[in-house]
């Protein structure tokens, strides 16, 4: 039984030491995603103390609704509260959390471009034009929720649940598929 | 003038600091539109992502 144990135990030493390049990556990708994590719940902590919205949800709900006004959304209002804000015509409103704002997404995406390039410049360029990206989609997704929960009707739900959710996701591993292409532009650019 | 600016500038921080949200909310929410929901997911995507690419590259 033990020799069987240790037999095991080899086995996966002589596999991470054949994928030491896969197991640098997940280390750099998981204590980036922790890191960033920390910092981001501290950040919430802070406000939570100073009985604020935090900025990021406050910014993505201005902006979705700015989005919901411009695509024809009449009488849409706008009121923030403490854990949230409320985005659309009385009576037909949608709340914004913390967790629609999709900066756990936007951590997530920069833990892994960071995870497979390490902190060079080109990857903090990636990061921020992808944070742009999901942001970008995310107040589409908002002010067209808006759009839609004004409508009325179940197509709300569905885009709510599925449609909008998935998109954002897709987006996000487009960005990584086509990393390698964007890095190879990159560095053609610095040489 | 002055006054009047101190007035203006204390006008607009006092209104901007209403709209940043630190009231409490109303009875009743309205439904909210997670987002972060497939989170596991997406780190799993991530991490296979990876392992494709690190495979690729060995071979």
């Amino acid at each position: 039984m033990s020799s069987f144990k240790w037999g095991s135990i080899e086995k996966i030493l002589q596999g991470v030491r054949a994928d030491s390049e896969f197991v640098k990556f997940i280390c750099r990708f998981l204590s980036c995603l922790i890191v960033f994590t920390i910092i981001y719940e501290g950040y919430l902590w802070f406000t939570e103390q100073q009985r604020e919205l935090d900025w990021i949800t406050y910014k993505v709900s201005e902006l979705s609704h700015a989005l919901a006004v411009a695509l024809g959304v009449a009488n849409c209002e706008f009121s923030c509260f403490m854990d949230g804000c409320y985005i659309g015509v009385e009576g037909k409103m949608i709340n914004v959390l913390e967790g629609c704002n999709g900066l756990k997404l936007a951590l997530v995406y920069s833990s892994y471009i960071i995870g497979v390039s390490g902190w060079k410049w080109q990857s903090v360029v990636q990061v921020i034009v992808g944070v742009i990206v999901i942001q970008f989609f995310n107040v589409l997704r908002i002010g067209m929720l808006v759009v839609l929960r004004d409508i009325g009707g179940d197509l709300y739900f569905f885009f709510i649940k599925y449609v909008f959710n998935v998109l954002i996701y897709i987006a996000i591993l487009f960005l990584w598929l086509i990393k390698p292409y964007i890095d190879r532009a990159l560095y053609k650019d610095v040489n | 003038m002055k006054r009047t600016l101190l007035i203006l500038f204390l006008f607009f921080g006092v209104s901007t600091y209403a709209q940043w949200g630190h009231k409490t909310p109303p009875p009743n929410p309205p439904p909210p539109v997670p987002l972060d929901g497939g989170l596991i997911a997406l780190i799993g995507a991530g991490a296979a992502l990876g392992y494709k690419k690190y495979k690729d590259r060995q071979e």
